[in-house]
């Protein structure tokens, strides 16, 4: 069997463990820590492509917020039920063609996929013009954009509702399409970031002139590489927006950006797994940490709860990780089935071998 | 035959008028050099070339076609190629990586695998043996022939390279000297940009002087070897 069929085989028996997994976790587990898992797969998603843009392609955007929002409100449009459309835009009618339907609940995945294009062509529309510039000014016009995006939805009444939000937005984000979408973003955008694309896209990252020089239509792969990370923040919004069932413009606020950056910087820019580990890892700890916000008795003294002091000790941990791991957790290695084999190694010498061949050199 | 003609040729920076009506020809299979002092403009007329630089005027004709308006990307498919000034080789991808780049718009498999088996096994076997190292790990000779070795993974009709030499132990040099000469030998038209003018004028066929923006001598290269002016100002001799 050749190596790479192997691989294939071992990634669909890590994907149907992973869905045993999720069986297991949905009859174990209680509503509360399931709720964590399904925001850590989200996390997983608008991570992982944002990734793709500001680690692989080395584009500084600030934008992945105002795509999400865009993900959240379509699939807000779409699926909330018609008589709850008209119970919560009282102020103003919902413009058509929205007030006419909504979808049931198969079609739920359609809807985010949709939530998806729409982040997509938000990519593309604020991509042509902001990616003929470079460092600062990208992350400038970027960060611009998506508070465009936000100001839009506080004042769209007649169909984002304006600052009071979509509620009632039925639940069908559950374990298994969180998890069925999370595979399906770490699954594309590593292919993509193996292809001949993807190497396009880091050598635009280290040399934009030569780049150029090569033949690379760089605008082009800057502009390819925004829109799939556009798509995935869009589909990560869409599910967020069914998972808590409202949507409002503070739900995407800048902070969504900021948590992602802090997220793909741990994991390791331009490292796919690495920000989908750190991702997941950060949705739960960070609800790990809400205990430093109740009131506490140490001895003799009292400490009343004080809120925000998870955001504390979180900024504390990440200063330590920053000096002890300047180039994030993983660096820009990825965790490959050859890695495992190396790791693991004694149960198939004969990928170790190949491995240890491989380091040696790198 | 030229196989690139440049024709009264103009280039503004901003304010700055780089190149002022420069025309020059690169006849088929031959080495062009450009020589001259720093800020003469030879590097702002490869820019020009390759399309990474504007022409304000003039026209720069490659194989019957005007190229002047072509944007770079273009260009390399037509058949021109550069290894930069200062290498710019890909620090974070590998030597095979940055080989495979340079043909990243040929749809040819077969021919590409050739042309990687010829630059990397015959031209600088150093790199076969750098091939999954990360490319800015190199030294800077090693950079250097993978910078040249990038640039030929296109299988360019015309090569421009600027300053191949630049910052390389004297003995790297004549090793890059000696590439050049072997990649001539199999038919590629070379457009030379150096300061180390003595070693580029013995390997030319042609040679051009730039100063100020402007060619103020032309000749083949013992012609300008030979010029009392040229050995003064460009080969460093006394009287």
């Amino acid at each position: 069997m050749s190596d790479k069929s192997r691989k294939t085989i071992l990634t669909i028996i890590l994907i149907g463990f992973l869905f045993v997994l999720a069986w297991l976790a949905e009859r174990c587990l209680d509503e509360y820590v399931m709720r964590v898992v399904r925001t850590g797969l989200i996390y997983v998603i608008a991570a992982v492509g944002y990734n793709l843009i500001n680690g692989i392609a080395g584009q500084f955007s600030l934008g992945p917020n105002g795509f999400m929002a865009l993900g959240g409100y379509m699939v807000a449009l779409l699926m909330l039920p018609l008589d709850q459309k008209k119970f919560v835009w009282f102020l103003q009618p919902l413009i058509w063609p929205f007030n006419a339907f909504s979808f049931s609940k198969p079609f739920f995945p359609l809807a985010v996929a949709l939530g998806g294009v729409a982040g997509a062509l938000g990519a593309l529309i604020v991509g042509i013009p902001s990616l003929r510039l470079r460092g600062d000014y990208l992350a400038i016009a970027t960060f611009g954009f998506s508070q465009i995006i936000i100001v839009l939805a506080n004042n769209l009444i007649p169909i984002t509702n304006g600052a009071l939000g979509i509620k009632g937005i039925p639940e069908y984000a559950d374990i298994y399409r969180c998890l069925g979408w999370a595979i399906v973003a770490v699954l594309i955008i590593s292919n993509l970031a193996n292809s001949s694309y993807g190497r396009a896209m880091k050598s635009v990252r280290d040399d934009e002139v030569a780049a150029e020089a090569m033949g690379i239509p760089v605008f082009r792969i800057k502009l390819l590489a925004f829109v799939v990370s556009g798509f995935f923040a869009g589909v990560a919004g869409g599910l967020m927006a069914s998972l808590i069932t409202t949507v409002s413009p503070n739900l995407f606020s800048f902070s969504m950006t900021f948590n992602l950056l802090i997220i793909i910087v741990l994991g390791g820019l331009g490292s796919i797994t690495g920000s989908a580990v750190t991702a997941f890892a950060f949705a739960l700890i960070s609800e790990v940490l809400r205990f430093v916000e109740s009131p506490m008795t140490i001895g003799p003294i009292h400490i009343p709860g004080i809120a925000g002091m998870r955001m504390l000790v979180f900024s504390l941990l990440l200063v330590l990780l920053m000096i002890f791991y300047r180039r994030g957790l993983f660096g820009k290695r990825e965790i490959s089935w050859d890695w495992v084999f190396a790791r693991f190694g004694k149960i198939t010498g004969k990928g170790a071998e190949a491995w240890s061949h491989k380091t040696e050199r790198s | 035959m030229s196989i690139l003609k440049v024709r009264d040729l103009n280039v503004h920076y901003g304010g700055i008028h780089a190149l002022k009506g420069v025309s020059l020809d690169v006849p088929e299979g031959t080495i062009v050099t450009l020589i001259g002092a720093n800020g003469a403009g030879k590097t702002t007329t490869l820019r020009a070339i390759t399309g990474l630089a504007r022409a304000s005027s003039g026209s720069i004709e490659f194989r019957g076609r005007d190229i002047s308006s072509v944007s770079p990307h273009e260009i390399v498919r037509l058949g021109i190629s550069m290894a930069a000034e200062g290498r710019r080789i890909f620090y974070n991808l590998t030597v095979l990586e940055n080989l495979m780049m340079g043909a990243y718009h040929r749809q040819d498999t077969e021919e590409v695998k050739k042309d990687l088996e010829w630059i990397s096994g015959v031209l600088f076997p150093r790199l076969r043996e750098r091939f999954s190292q990360k490319g800015g790990t190199l030294s800077g000779g090693e950079q250097q022939m993978l910078a040249v070795g990038r640039a030929l993974m296109s299988r360019p009709k015309l090569l421009c390279l600027d300053e191949p030499s630049l910052g390389l132990a004297p003995l790297l040099v004549q090793e890059v000297f000696r590439v050049l000469s072997e990649i001539h030998d199999e038919g590629c038209t070379i457009l030379l940009v150096e300061q180390n003018a003595k070693a580029a004028l013995k390997i030319a066929d042609y040679g051009y002087v730039l100063r100020g923006g402007t060619i103020t001598m032309h000749g083949t290269g013992e012609e300008l070897l030979a010029d009392e002016r040229v050995r003064k100002a460009y080969l460093g001799e006394g009287e």
